[in-house]
């Protein structure tokens, strides 16, 4: 097989898991705050990639310190994601309002809903624009490492934009089923997904060596939801021997 | 200076375990992960992690 054929279908899975990536994040901001903050926050990161590939070039490979990075987004995504579970759990198990916006409505405080809304939109701004600048980097790394060396820079390129094309198309299709899931559903599931990313990231940040890379975040997935899920049946029980 | 301090308390105080026991336990496999690797690092960091969140939720049940 042609040398070049090769680097564009390993950058196509390499960098296509890192899009996914990005896009299961994207998802899970403009869940929470809405379609609007959630793509500027994802153009933002976009603008700040070209910065930094415009201004470093090749050299982003040996003066960025990808560890570092990792650490930091990946403790705020996990920070983000353990604040929205711990309130998916509070209120499926009844101990906090179900929707918080109704019962601020109610005490006609609009100053604080106001407030509040403020915070979830900038909440969707940074988590998108975090999580697409981390896989940005991360693609740009591997079109880099993969392409440069061999002298196939432009089958790298084509490999990372046709996996874009592909997890856009196949984002944009998963669109429409998770608007039909309930808002609270879609909360939890945003507080997982969160807080399984973040946690690899720090992880990975810090010296972990994950299993098997990033299937660990499949993994962990299932670890935040099963942890989550039995959370809830405790605060459930703790409030009913609290009321009896 | 009073505003700050009392800035500072609510974060240690009442919001140590959702925010500063991810980073706690972030720290501890980072200084562990110097000497040793291996997969069990993410467990530790999980359960930590863990951990912290069960704490917080334990607070929030007694307040």
């Amino acid at each position: 097989m042609p040398l070049h054929v090769v680097v564009v279908l390993a950058v196509f899975v390499a960098a296509g898991v890192e899009f996914v990536e990005a896009f299961t994040i994207l998802l899970a901001a403009q869940a929470v705050g809405g379609w609007r903050p959630a793509l500027w926050g994802t153009f933002g990161a976009l603008a700040a990639l070209a910065a930094l590939v415009a201004v470093f070039g090749y050299a982003i490979l040996a003066l960025f310190p990808i560890g570092l990075f990792r650490a930091l987004i990946g403790l705020i995504l996990l920070l983000f994601g353990l604040k929205w579970l711990r309130k998916a759990v509070l209120r499926s198990s009844g101990r906090q309002a179900l929707h918080d916006e109704t019962l601020i409505y109610e005490r006609n405080l609009e100053h604080l809903r106001a407030a509040r809304e403020q915070d979830t939109r900038s909440l969707a701004f940074a988590t998108a624009f975090n999580g697409v600048l981390l896989e940005g980097v991360e693609v740009i790394f591997i079109v880099l490492t993969l392409g440069a060396p061999a002298g196939t820079l432009t089958s790298a390129v084509l490999g990372a934009a046709a996996a874009f094309v592909v997890v856009a198309v196949a984002g944009l299709l998963l669109r429409t089923p998770l608007s039909r899931v309930p808002e609270n559903t879609l909360k939890w599931i945003v507080g997982v997904m969160l807080s399984a990313f973040g946690t690899f990231w720090a992880g990975e940040g810090v010296g972990v060596a994950w299993w098997d890379q990033d299937i660990s975040i499949i993994v962990l997935v299932v670890l935040f939801a099963a942890l989550s899920l039995g959370l809830r049946a405790w605060v459930g029980r703790s409030r009913q021997g609290a009321v009896a | 200076m009073r505003k700050v301090w009392d800035v500072v308390v609510d974060l240690v105080y009442e919001d140590a375990f959702q925010f500063l026991g991810p980073i706690a336990a972030i720290m501890v496999v980072g200084v562990v992960a110097r000497w040793a690797t291996g997969a069990w690092l993410g467990i530790v960091l999980f359960l930590g992690i863990a951990l912290a969140l069960c704490l917080s939720l334990r607070r929030a049940l007694r307040s």
